[in-house]
C-alpha cells in the first residue's frame, strides 16, 4: 500500500502538541454574539430549570464546537502554493496565482481564505502595503484548484509577497482558523516602458550612420531565422510562432538574425542628493529618465546585433555590459529598476567604469536630469575617452523638448 | 442579474428561518397574526427584494428610522408595561426589526443581523411554550439555522474578497500624477476568479451534509448530558404562557348512554404526598388511593348531577382550624397542575391547618375549589385527613350528618326504581336471595353488590362506548343487554341497586391511582387515572365493630359513609401508549416530551434515568457475581467503599462537591499530560537512539551518492550551501548543458533526502527505484559528455530559462516553490 504523502500540515501538527487545538483559532466576531446568547440561554435554563432552553443552549452550542474541530482540521491534507512571475513592468498587470491542493482521497475541502500582503522593500522608501487576498470555494479530493488576484504595480522597485494568512471559517463562521504561510517572494517592477518616436530614430540616423545604413523596424524580419523567444510587450503579432506557442502553452516570437549595428552605452545621469522615491510623482525627471533608458535598452536588446553597455546609480556606480540579448535585458531592467540617485556626486566613477567597458566607435546615450552640460559634468582633468567624441554622444536632459519629441509614453 | 447559487440559497434560508423563528415565538405566544405577518413578510421580501429586485430600502435611513422606532417601543416597553407583557412585546419588536431587514439588500450584514434576530425570538420562545409542537418546530429551525450560518460563512467569505476596488485591474489607467506617489504606488487588487454554480451547489450539499451530522450528533449528545447531569432540587418550570390543561377524564356531571371512546390521556393532573402532619416524613400508604372531587347524588335518565347545580357555585373560603387531637391523622401535599376547572381533590374528610392557602369550599357540592386567579398555574395545598389508617386509606369514613331518609341519597321508592329498572331490581332480588343477605345489613348486603359487579363476571369493563337501546334508561340496558361499559356505569348500577334495597348513597366524580413514585415519594395522578365510584351511608349500629378504627372518629358519629368501587380492577387503569394509529403516536410523543423533557425534574429524573439504569446494572452485576465468585468478593469491597464514600458526599453541599468534581478534572489532567511528557520523551529517546544505530545514516546515503557523482563535474556543496540551494545551482548547470531532464534530478533528490532526513518518512519503494534512476543517469551522463570548466558554470548561471522545456520554464521563471501552509 502507497503510504500518503505527508504533508507538513501534517508534521506541524504532529510537532505542536495537543494545544495545537487552540493555536490560530479564535472567535469570529459573530462567534462573539452567537456564544453571548448561547450562555444567555444555558444560564437561564440551569437557574430556572427551564429544559426546553437547556436543550436548546445543547442544540447551539453544538454548532459551536463542531465548527471549533471542523477549523482545527480544516488544513490537515492541503498544501498551497503561489505562483509569482520573476519581474514585470511598471503598470502592467500582475497576477498572482494560489494553487492549493487536496491530498484527501474523499473530504472536500472548503471555503479557505488566503490574505496576502505584497510592500515595497527598497531601502529608504516607505513601506507601502496592499493586502489581496484570494478565496478558495471548493477544492475537491484529490485535485488541485487556482485561484489569482491581479493588480498593477506603478512603482519600479522591488516588491515582497508574504508572509501569506490562511484562513477558513467553514462550515459555520463561528470560529475561525488562522495560519500563516511564511512563504515570502520577490518580484522586480521593471521601469515603465515608453515608445521611441520617429524623430529619435531619424536624429540617430542623421548624426551617426545616415539614413540609408540603418533599416528601419520592417527590416528586421530580413534577418535570418535563428530561434525563438518569449513574447515581449511591444512585439509585432506577425512574429509569434504560433505552432510552437502552442506547444509552450505561452506566445513565443521567432528571432531573425541581425546584421551587426553599431555599438551603444547608456549613460543614466540621475544627479545626487536627498531623495525619498515615495514623495516623487511618476512624472517626475528621475522616472522619465529611468524610463527613457529602459525603453533604449529594450529596443536595443529587441533589435540584437549590438554590444550594449549600461552605466547607472544603484545609488553606487554599476555598470553592465554584453551582447543586446534577453539575460543583459533583465540584468538592465533589474538594475534600472532600483536606480536611485546617489547622495554624494558619483558621475565621474560611473563615467570611468563604462568608459572602461565599451570599446572604441561606441555610440554613447548620456541621459541626465542635470542641467549643466554634459561635458562639464565631467570631473576635473577627466578626458572624454578615446572614440568618444562629441559627434558620438547624445546628451538627453531631461526635461527637455529634445526629450519630448524623442521618447512618449503610451 | 445573475445571482450566484450560494447567494439565492442564503436569501432563501433567511427567509425561511425568519419565519420559522417568528412561527415558533408566535406559537409562545398563542396568536397567528404575527407568523403570518412574517410568513408573508418573508415571501414577499424574497420575489420583490430579492429575486426581482423591485424593493430595496437603504440600509442607513432604514435602520435609522427603525432603531428610532424600537427605541420609542423599547421605553414604552419600559415604562409601561411589567413582566411577560414586557418580555413578549420586546420579542414582537424583534420580529417588526427583522420585516424592515428583509426588504434590505441581503449583503453578509443583514443577514447576520437578521439570524441573530431570530435566534433571540427564539429564545424569548423558548421560554414562553413548552408544548411537543413547539418542541418539534424547534427542531426544524435547528436544523435550518446552521444551514442558514453555513451559507452565510461561505457568502461572507466570497464577498469579503472579492470587496475590492472594482476598477483595480481594468486597463493600464496610471493614476494621477498630481496625487501622491503613497496613495498610487499599488493600485487595488482584486481576486474575481468565476466560481461555478456547480462548485457552489457542492459546497450547499456539503453544508447541508454538515448540518445533518451536526444535528444529529447535537441532539444525541444534548439528550445524554441533559438527562445525566443532575438536576437542582424544584419543579421543572412549564413556561410562561402555559395554558390550563384541559380536564378529559373528570367531569361534575355523569352523561351515560355517550357513545366515542374515552380519552386516555396520560397528563399529569397532580401529585400527592402523604407524610406525618409536622415533619418530612412520608407517610406510607399501600394499595390504591382515592381522591374526591365532587359529590353527585340525583340520577335521571342517564344523568347524574348535584342539588343545586343548577344554581350555580356556593363558594366560601375553606375555614382553617387548630390541629385536632386524632391519633393517625395524615398530612396530604397535593400539586395540582394548571387546568381548565377549578375543583380540588384530596383524600377525605379534610382539616384545614394552614392559615395561609386559601381554598374554596363549594357547600353546595361540599367540594373544593381553587381561586379562579390559580387556574392557569402549578397549586400546591396542604390537608390533614384522618382517611388512613394502617397504611391503607381506610373504606369507611364517620359521616357528619345522617343521610337516612334524604330523598337526594336515598332516591325514590323501590317500586319506582322497579317501573323504570325492571331488570336492575330484579337481579338486586336474585343476588340477595342468592347470598342470604339480610336487608337489615346494609353494611355486607352493598359489600355483596359490590363483589357481584366486580368480581360477579357478569359484567365487562370497558372503554369504547357501547351501542345502548335508546328506549330504555342507559344503566337498564347495561345491566340487562349489554353488560360492558366503564366505571360509570358500574358505580351507577350499583348506587341504583343500593337505593333498591333503600341504602341512601352517593356518586363519587375524582381520581384513583395507584402510580407510585419512589423517588419523590408521591402518588402520581394522570388523567386516565379520573374515576367515578360509591359510597353508601351505613347507620353507626350496622356498621361492624372492627371497622371503626380510631375511636375517637366515631365519637358523635350518626354513621359513616363506606367506600364502595364496583369497577373491575384489573381494566381500571389504561394501558399507556398509542401503537395504532397517527393520533395514538401523537399522544404518546406528546407525552415524552413532557413527561422527559419539559417536566424533567430531580424526582423524574431518578425515577426515569438513574433507577432504571441502576437496577439494569444491579441485575447485571449479580449474574456476574453468581457466575464469579472472586468478582463478587471484589465488588463487595467496591460496594463499602462506595458507600463511605456516598455517606461523605451525602454530607457535603453542592459547592464542595463541585470543588472536589474540579479537582478530580484537573488531577485527571495533569495526570494526561504527564503521560503525554512520559511519551514524547520515550518517543525521542527512540529516535535518539535509532539514529546512534545509523538508521537514518543508512537511508540518506542516496544523497551522499548524488554529492559524490555532482563532484566529479566540479560541482561541490559550499561551505554554508544548503542542499537545497545546492541542488539549484547543478540543476541550472544542467539547463545550461541543454540536459533539462537530468536538471530535474538534483532538485527531486534532495526533496526525498530533506522528507527523510527532517521529516522522519521512510523512503517508499517507488521512490528508491526513481532515485536509483536518477543516480544511475546522474552517473552515466559522462561517458556522454566532457565536463565543463568552472568559467562556464559562472557564465551559466547569467543564462536564463529556455522556452523548449516545460519543465524547465516552471524551475527557471517562477520563483513561486511548493510551501506546505504550516511549514
Amino acid at each position: 500500500m502507497r503510504k500518503r504523502e505527508r504533508t507538513a500540515g501534517d508534521q506541524a501538527r504532529a510537532a505542536r502538541g495537543w494545544w495545537r487545538w487552540f493555536v490560530g483559532v479564535r472567535v469570529s466576531s459573530e462567534g462573539w454574539y452567537y456564544l453571548l446568547i448561547v450562555s444567555v440561554v444555558l444560564i437561564i435554563g440551569f437557574s430556572r430549570q427551564m429544559n426546553v432552553m437547556l436543550i436548546l443552549a445543547g442544540m447551539l452550542l453544538g454548532p459551536l464546537f463542531y465548527n471549533w474541530r471542523s477549523v482545527v482540521r480544516g488544513f490537515d491534507g492541503f498544501t498551497f502554493r503561489r505562483l509569482v512571475p520573476s519581474g514585470i513592468c511598471a503598470g502592467d498587470l500582475l497576477v498572482v496565482r494560489w494553487e492549493a491542493t487536496n491530498t484527501h482521497s474523499s473530504r472536500h475541502g472548503c471555503s479557505f481564505r488566503i490574505q496576502d500582503q505584497l510592500h515595497l522593500v527598497e531601502p529608504g522608501a516607505a513601506t507601502l502595503a496592499a493586502r489581496p487576498a484570494v478565496f478558495f470555494l471548493h477544492i475537491p479530493p484529490g485535485k488541485s484548484e487556482t485561484v489569482s488576484y491581479e493588480g498593477r504595480l506603478f512603482r519600479r522597485g522591488r516588491y515582497e509577497i508574504g508572509p501569506a494568512v490562511i484562513s477558513t471559517r467553514f462550515p459555520f463562521g463561528l470560529i475561525e482558523h488562522q495560519t500563516p504561510i511564511f512563504l515570502k517572494q520577490r518580484i522586480v517592477v521593471y521601469p515603465r516602458l515608453g515608445r521611441l518616436t520617429e524623430h529619435w530614430w531619424a536624429r540617430r540616423r542623421e548624426e551617426f550612420e545616415g539614413a540609408h545604413q540603418r533599416g528601419n523596424r520592417e527590416t528586421r524580419m530580413s534577418g535570418e531565422f535563428f530561434g525563438v523567444r518569449e513574447w515581449q510587450a511591444g512585439d509585432s503579432r506577425r512574429w509569434i510562432h504560433w505552432r510552437s506557442s502552442a506547444r509552450h502553452g505561452t506566445l513565443v516570437v521567432r528571432q531573425f538574425e541581425q546584421p551587426r549595428n553599431r555599438d551603444v552605452a547608456i549613460l543614466l545621469d540621475l544627479g545626487f542628493g536627498e531623495s525619498t522615491p515615495t514623495e516623487d510623482a511618476y512624472d517626475s525627471p528621475i522616472e522619465i529618465a529611468v524610463s527613457f533608458a529602459a525603453t533604449i535598452l529594450s529596443q536595443l536588446c529587441r533589435e540584437g546585433g549590438t554590444s550594449v553597455a549600461l552605466g547607472t546609480t544603484t545609488p553606487e556606480a554599476v555598470c553592465i555590459h554584453g551582447p543586446a540579448s534577453t539575460p543583459l535585458l533583465r540584468s538592465g531592467m533589474e538594475l534600472l529598476a532600483v536606480s536611485q540617485p546617489p547622495r554624494q556626486d558619483c558621475f565621474g566613477l560611473l563615467w570611468r567604469k563604462l568608459t572602461a567597458v565599451i570599446e572604441p566607435g561606441t555610440e554613447v546615450v548620456l541621459i541626465t536630469v542635470r542641467e549643466r552640460d554634459a561635458v562639464s559634468m565631467l570631473p576635473n582633468g577627466q578626458q572624454i575617452p578615446t572614440g568618444v567624441a562629441n559627434r558620438q554622444l547624445t546628451v538627453m536632459r531631461v526635461p527637455s523638448e529634445e526629450l519630448k519629441q524623442a521618447f512618449c509614453w503610451e | 442579474m445573475n445571482v450566484p447559487f450560494i447567494h439565492r440559497a442564503l436569501q432563501l434560508h433567511v427567509a425561511m428561518t425568519a419565519s420559522l423563528a417568528t412561527l415558533l415565538l408566535g406559537m409562545g405566544q398563542r396568536n397567528g397574526d404575527l407568523p403570518l405577518l412574517m410568513i408573508l413578510a418573508a415571501t414577499s421580501a424574497f420575489f420583490l427584494t430579492d429575486v426581482w429586485r423591485w424593493i430595496r430600502l437603504n440600509f442607513f435611513w432604514a435602520n435609522l428610522i427603525v432603531g428610532s422606532i424600537f427605541l420609542v417601543l423599547l421605553l414604552w416597553n419600559i415604562t409601561q408595561l411589567r413582566g411577560t407583557a414586557q418580555v413578549l412585546a420586546i420579542a414582537n419588536v424583534l420580529a417588526y426589526l427583522q420585516i424592515f431587514c428583509l426588504f434590505q439588500e441581503k449583503d453578509p450584514r443583514t443577514c447576520w443581523i437578521l439570524a441573530l434576530l431570530g435566534l433571540l425570538q427564539v429564545v424569548v420562545a423558548a421560554a414562553l411554550d413548552q408544548g411537543f409542537w413547539f418542541g418539534l418546530l424547534l427542531v426544524a429551525y435547528l436544523a435550518a439555522a446552521p444551514s442558514t450560518l453555513g451559507l452565510l460563512c461561505v457568502f461572507r467569505d466570497q464577498s469579503e474578497t472579492s470587496r475590492q476596488s472594482p476598477a483595480a485591474a481594468q486597463g493600464s489607467t496610471w493614476p494621477n500624477s498630481s496625487k501622491s506617489r503613497s496613495q498610487n504606488i499599488i493600485s487595488s487588487f482584486q481576486s474575481h476568479d468565476p466560481i461555478g454554480d456547480q462548485s457552489q451547489q457542492q459546497v450547499f450539499r456539503l453544508i447541508r451534509k454538515h448540518v445533518g451530522r451536526v444535528l444529529i450528533t447535537t441532539l444525541v449528545a444534548t439528550l445524554v448530558i441533559f438527562y445525566l447531569i443532575p438536576r437542582p432540587r424544584g419543579a421543572a418550570w412549564r413556561g410562561l404562557m402555559t395554558l390550563p390543561v384541559r380536564m378529559v377524564g373528570f367531569t361534575e356531571r355523569v352523561r351515560l348512554g355517550e357513545l366515542g371512546r374515552i380519552i386516555q390521556s396520560p397528563q399529569e393532573v397532580l401529585r400527592i404526598r402523604f407524610r406525618y402532619p409536622g415533619t418530612e416524613t412520608t407517610y406510607p400508604v399501600e394499595g390504591s388511593v382515592y381522591l374526591r372531587g365532587v359529590i353527585l347524588t340525583y340520577y335521571q335518565s342517564g344523568q347524574w348531577f348535584h342539588i343545586g347545580s343548577e344554581g350555580g357555585l356556593r363558594l366560601q373560603m375553606l375555614p382553617a382550624s387548630s390541629r385536632p387531637q386524632i391519633p393517625e391523622l395524615v398530612e396530604q401535599v397535593i400539586t395540582i397542575e394548571p387546568m381548565d376547572r377549578p375543583e380540588l381533590f384530596c383524600v377525605w374528610p379534610i382539616v384545614n391547618v394552614n392559615r395561609e392557602q386559601r381554598l374554596l369550599l363549594d357547600t353546595n357540592r361540599n367540594a373544593l375549589n381553587r381561586p379562579l386567579e390559580h387556574m392557569g398555574q402549578r397549586f400546591q395545598y396542604e390537608l390533614l385527613t384522618p382517611a388512613f389508617y394502617d397504611g391503607q386509606q381506610w373504606p369507611i369514613m364517620p359521616a357528619a350528618f345522617s343521610a337516612a331518609g334524604l330523598p337526594q341519597f336515598t332516591g325514590p321508592p323501590k317500586e319506582a326504581l322497579a317501573a323504570v329498572y325492571p331488570n336492575l331490581v330484579a337481579l338486586v332480588d336474585q343476588w340477595v336471595e342468592l347470598f342470604s343477605v339480610s336487608p337489615e345489613d346494609p353494611f355486607t348486603l352493598a359489600r355483596v353488590l359490590e363483589r357481584q359487579l366486580r368480581d360477579g363476571g357478569g359484567f365487562q369493563y370497558s372503554l369504547q362506548g357501547q351501542p345502548r337501546d335508546l328506549s330504555l334508561d342507559p344503566i337498564e340496558d347495561f345491566v340487562s343487554r349489554n353488560p360492558r361499559g366503564h366505571c360509570e356505569y358500574f358505580a351507577t348500577a350499583l348506587a341504583l341497586m343500593l337505593r333498591s334495597c333503600g341504602i341512601p348513597c352517593r356518586l363519587i366524580v375524582g381520581y384513583r391511582t395507584e402510580e407510585w413514585n419512589p423517588l419523590g415519594r408521591f402518588f402520581q395522578v394522570r388523567q386516565y387515572h379520573a374515576h367515578t365510584w360509591v359510597e353508601a351511608y351505613i347507620p353507626i349500629s350496622k356498621i361492624p365493630q372492627d371497622m371503626k378504627v380510631n375511636p375517637q372518629l366515631w365519637e358523635g358519629a350518626p354513621g359513616a359513609w363506606l367506600r364502595l368501587d364496583p369497577t373491575p380492577a384489573a381494566d381500571a387503569v389504561p394501558r399507556g401508549g398509542g401503537w395504532l394509529g397517527l393520533g395514538h403516536w401523537l399522544n404518546w410523543l406528546d407525552f415524552v416530551w413532557h413527561n422527559y423533557i419539559v417536566e424533567m425534574d430531580r424526582a423524574r429524573q431518578y425515577d426515569s434515568i438513574y433507577s432504571p439504569t441502576a437496577q439494569v446494572l444491579r441485575e447485571t452485576w449479580e449474574r456476574v457475581a453468581v457466575a464469579f465468585p472472586p468478582v463478587r468478593q471484589l465488588g463487595l469491597r467496591i460496594q463499602s467503599w462506595v458507600q463511605y464514600w456516598q455517606e461523605v458526599l451525602n454530607r457535603l453541599n453542592w459547592q464542595a462537591a463541585l470543588l472536589i468534581a474540579g479537582i478530580l478534572l484537573v488531577a485527571i489532567g495533569g495526570i494526561q499530560l504527564l503521560f503525554k511528557w512520559v511519551f514524547r520523551l520515550f518517543q525521542s529517546c527512540w529516535k535518539r537512539i535509532r539514529w546512534s544505530r545509523n538508521a537514518t545514516g543508512s537511508r540518506i546515503e542516496f544523497y551522499n551518492q548524488l554529492e559524490r557523482i555532482l563532484g566529479r563535474w566540479g560541482l561541490e556543496r559550499q561551505w554554508g550551501q544548503t542542499p537545497r540551494e545546492f541542488a539549484l545551482q547543478a540543476s541550472r548547470w544542467f539547463i545550461d548543458r541543454a540536459e533539462h531532464r537530468l536538471a530535474t534530478w538534483p532538485p527531486r533528490i534532495v526533496e526525498i533526502f530533506y522528507r527523510i532526513r527532517f521529516g522522519g518518512d521512510v523512503l517508499a519503494p517507488e521512490e528508491e527505484r526513481e532515485v536509483g534512476r536518477a543516480l544511475w543517469e546522474l552517473d552515466h551522463w559522462g561517458q556522454r559528455r566532457v565536463p565543463l570548466g568552472a568559467g562556464e558554470l559562472a557564465m551559466a548561471e547569467e543564462s536564463t530559462s529556455s522556452l523548449n522545456d516545460d519543465r524547465n520554464a516552471d524551475i527557471s521563471s517562477m520563483r513561486g516553490s511548493p510551501t506546505d501552509v504550516n511549514a
